[in-house]
């Protein structure tokens, strides 16, 4: 498999403390990626990094064979980087969420756009405002919109927190289906329910 | 640089932060209420009876009390920026919030100007023109230097207050500028006003600082 990140030296610190150091490693394209570690560990951190949420890091990141840095904000098109906890705007619906996001990162996966909202069954949240609906759903949206933006590199961290069993295995599906038509996706998880989706790759972090 | 594609980024902001105004009242109905507040606080604590300067300080207060507001709505509960990793350049993002803050902006002024037009019994300066210009210009400098440093101060919290310092050279020739101006307001007509020398330095400062401060926004969130 033709390697698409590529991790060489990478060390990052908060003030004097050492989070992780001479980290290198590579993820394939069109991969899964699982990231393991305890609390604490790093794992938000470098994902953060490889998305280039934070570029104060030493070591290089390569993304088809160029560094990050040299892409500046054009590296988003290319690496979507979803946290743990949702990031919508609270005032707004759901639907005028999915809606505003989808036309701001001009995604190229709109007439998904029904089967993922069929998928993770949120049809009769769409109308309610966002401070209205519940984490799980929350965290439902903010996945349709990973979907939809359709990046060529997805960066999930945590995504199973707040969801149910069924959900984890709606998730699990739509992830399988974007990887089998070229997604890559670089996943950090300590429930093991990743496991089901057979990653390609991993890399476990210590504190 | 400010394309098609750009506008209509900045389009998709403001018309966001309008439907969440309309259908929250986040900011308008806060004014409604601080602004009267301070218009009478500084009215009745304050012996002057120039009700002009009261006016351009009430404006100036209530501003400096609510751009934080408008700034906090794009800071999510884990300190990030909503839109921190949108495929665009952070200054349009920036450009859109100021627009948005100098809308809310011209609200104050209204506000202000109504409370200052009963308590004064009438209008409070000679020309309606004059006034009405420098309130524009006023306003719009004012909503950039606040709408870029509270957008920073909600961003890097305690990480750069020193970046906080900045806002000093910014805002003091700002302030100054207006000040000048505000003295030749009542006794120029409007044609030697507007080709006044502090009415346009002020206006060049205003332009320099929409183009410097989103700018130096993009850098300090995305460095």
């Amino acid at each position: 498999m033709k390697v698409l990140l590529k991790i060489a030296s990478l060390e990052k610190k908060y003030n004097e403390n050492v989070v992780f150091t001479s980290l290198s490693f590579d993820i394939p394209e069109k991969s899964i990626f699982w990231i393991k570690g305890i609390n604490g560990s790093g794992k938000s951190t470098l994902m953060k990094i490889l998305s280039s949420q934070i570029e104060d890091y030493q070591g290089d990141i390569w993304y088809s064979e160029k560094n990050i840095k040299k892409f500046d904000y054009k590296i988003y098109n290319e690496i979507f980087y979803l946290p743990t906890s949702p990031n919508l705007y609270d005032s707004l619906s759901a639907r005028e969420n999915i809606d505003f996001f989808s036309k701001i990162f001009l995604s190229k996966g709109l007439n998904n756009r029904a089967h993922l909202i069929d998928a993770f069954q949120v049809e009769k949240h769409l109308n309610k405002r966002t401070n209205e609906l519940s984490d799980g759903i929350k965290k439902k949206i903010s996945l349709i919109i990973s979907f939809l933006i359709n990046p060529k590199v997805l960066i999930f961290d945590e995504p199973y927190n707040y969801l149910d069993a069924s959900s984890v295995e709606s998730l699990n599906r739509v992830i399988k289906e974007y990887n089998d038509s070229g997604a890559t996706f670089v996943i950090s998880d300590n429930s093991s329910l990743i496991s089901k989706l057979k990653p390609n790759g991993s890399l476990g972090l210590e504190v | 640089m400010i394309d098609k594609k750009n506008f209509s980024i900045i389009y998709m902001i403001l018309e966001k932060d309008f439907v969440s105004e309309f259908r929250d009242k986040l900011n308008l109905m806060y004014f409604l209420i601080l602004a009267p507040t301070i218009s009478l606080i500084l009215f009745i604590f304050n012996n002057s009876d120039d009700f002009l300067y009261l006016y351009f300080l009430s404006v100036l207060i209530v501003s400096l009390l609510t751009n934080q507001r408008i700034s906090r709505q794009e800071i999510s509960p884990n300190g990030d920026l909503i839109l921190i990793n949108i495929p665009i350049d952070l200054s349009i993002f920036c450009l859109s919030k100021i627009l948005f803050a100098f809308i809310l902006n011209i609200f104050i002024n209204l506000i202000v100007f109504s409370t200052f037009f009963l308590i004064s019994n009438g209008l409070f300066f000679d020309d309606l023109k004059n006034f009405t210009i420098l309130s524009i210009f006023f306003s719009l400098g004012l909503s950039t230097i606040l709408t870029m440093f509270s957008l920073m101060l909600e961003r890097i919290k305690a990480e750069g207050q020193f970046m906080l310092i900045m806002i000093y050279p910014l805002i003091v020739p700002f302030l100054i500028l207006a000040k000048n101006s505000l003295i030749e307001i009542n006794y120029m007509d409007f044609m030697e006003f507007i080709n006044s020398f502090s009415l346009q330095v002020l206006i060049a400062f205003d332009i320099l600082l929409l183009a410097i401060c989103p700018i130096l926004f993009s850098y300090s969130v995305r460095r």
